[in-house]
């Protein structure tokens, strides 16, 4: 299932951290999640892009793990405003449903800042310049809505894993440099195919 | 001249989008940053409104509930154009006065065909 649509964070992904002594939540691909206390939104990305946003003002904040569907860029999601490729659209959605969260939960539109991670150039050929077209994307969003980018820590080659305190705007970052484990690799790839599936069409009422 | 559509969004990206779509489609366009900006906007009268649900200041719910008393407006159809697709929503905006409740993702041609059967 694609969740592009739904706050969907189910129960198994949240946890207690011993290390920072918080509760924590795991973000899958697809995912994106808000908190308005102290929480942390933990994530790992290897070409994935994720956006992490607070208002700085009051801490609301969240993150969200997502990739555009790289069968249907055609090159063409590096201009943002082609509102006619799908990916665009999937890549829009997937912004506007944090930025929109955020805002019911309390933060302002001119208050938020944005920090972005992930793009990594990884693994195999054909997943290899998926992480550019995804870093162009989400930078050219933000600088549309006048969002500040207050950290860009993207492309490169090492996938990462990222906690993120929304209440603070603290970011730990972990680089995690190339195993024999291909685990971020699979989960990725069957994200992306998901993705790829995806339709980005309406569904549209008529109240008569 | 085109007809004239408002269209509310607080999303930047968004208004370029749907403006751009509009103005290709042949109509004229207003844009308002979210609810209360799009009442400031109703000495004029429109042919369609088209909003998003989620803003600041006012929402869209709120913002149909005020078009709905203005004597210019009343009779505009609105177009809801949200990412919330919640049935409980879609009622909230039905009583309200909204005419059609688009989820998105939207294609640009999907909101014009919307359009174009309500306007002819």
């Amino acid at each position: 299932m694609v969740r592009i649509s739904d706050v969907t964070v189910k129960d198994e992904q949240l946890y207690w951290d011993h290390r920072f002594k918080r509760h924590a939540i795991k973000l899958l691909p697809g995912d994106f999640d808000v908190v308005d206390g102290d929480q942390m939104l933990v994530t790992v990305l290897g070409s994935c892009i994720a956006a992490c946003i607070r208002d700085n003002k009051n801490g609301i904040g969240g993150m969200n793990h997502f990739l555009l569907p790289t069968e249907k860029i055609n090159g063409r999601a590096k201009r943002y405003l082609d509102y006619e490729s799908e990916a665009t659209r999937y890549g829009d959605l997937a912004m506007e449903q944090l930025i929109n969260k955020i805002i019911a939960m309390g933060g302002k539109r001119e208050n938020l800042e944005a920090k972005i991670f992930g793009g990594a150039k990884m693994f195999t050929a054909s997943l290899s310049d998926i992480g550019s077209q995804n870093i162009a994307f989400v930078t050219e969003y933000l600088k549309i809505e006048k969002i500040l980018v207050a950290k860009n820590d993207t492309a490169g080659i090492n996938a990462r894993k990222v906690y993120y305190i929304p209440a603070t705007g603290d970011v730990f970052l972990k680089r995690i440099t190339r195993t024999n484990n291909n685990t971020i690799e699979l989960r990725e790839r069957r994200y992306m195919s998901e993705a790829n599936a995806a339709r980005t069409t309406a569904q549209i009422s008529f109240f008569d | 001249m085109g007809k004239k559509i408002l269209f509310v969004d607080d999303s930047a990206s968004m208004r370029q989008v749907v403006g751009i779509a509009l103005k290709n489609a042949g109509y004229e366009v207003t844009t308002a940053v979210d609810g209360q900006d799009g009442v400031s906007k109703l000495s004029e009268r429109f042919a369609a409104i088209v909003s998003d649900l989620n803003m600041p200041n006012m929402n869209g719910i709120e913002m149909i509930k005020a078009i709905k008393q203005d004597a210019n407006n009343k009779f505009a159809p609105i177009i809801m154009l949200t990412t919330e697709s919640s049935d409980e929503m879609k009622k909230q905006g039905q009583a309200a006065g909204a005419k059609v409740w688009i989820v998105k993702p939207f294609k640009p041609d999907q909101l014009i065909g919307v359009l174009k059967k309500l306007l002819g």
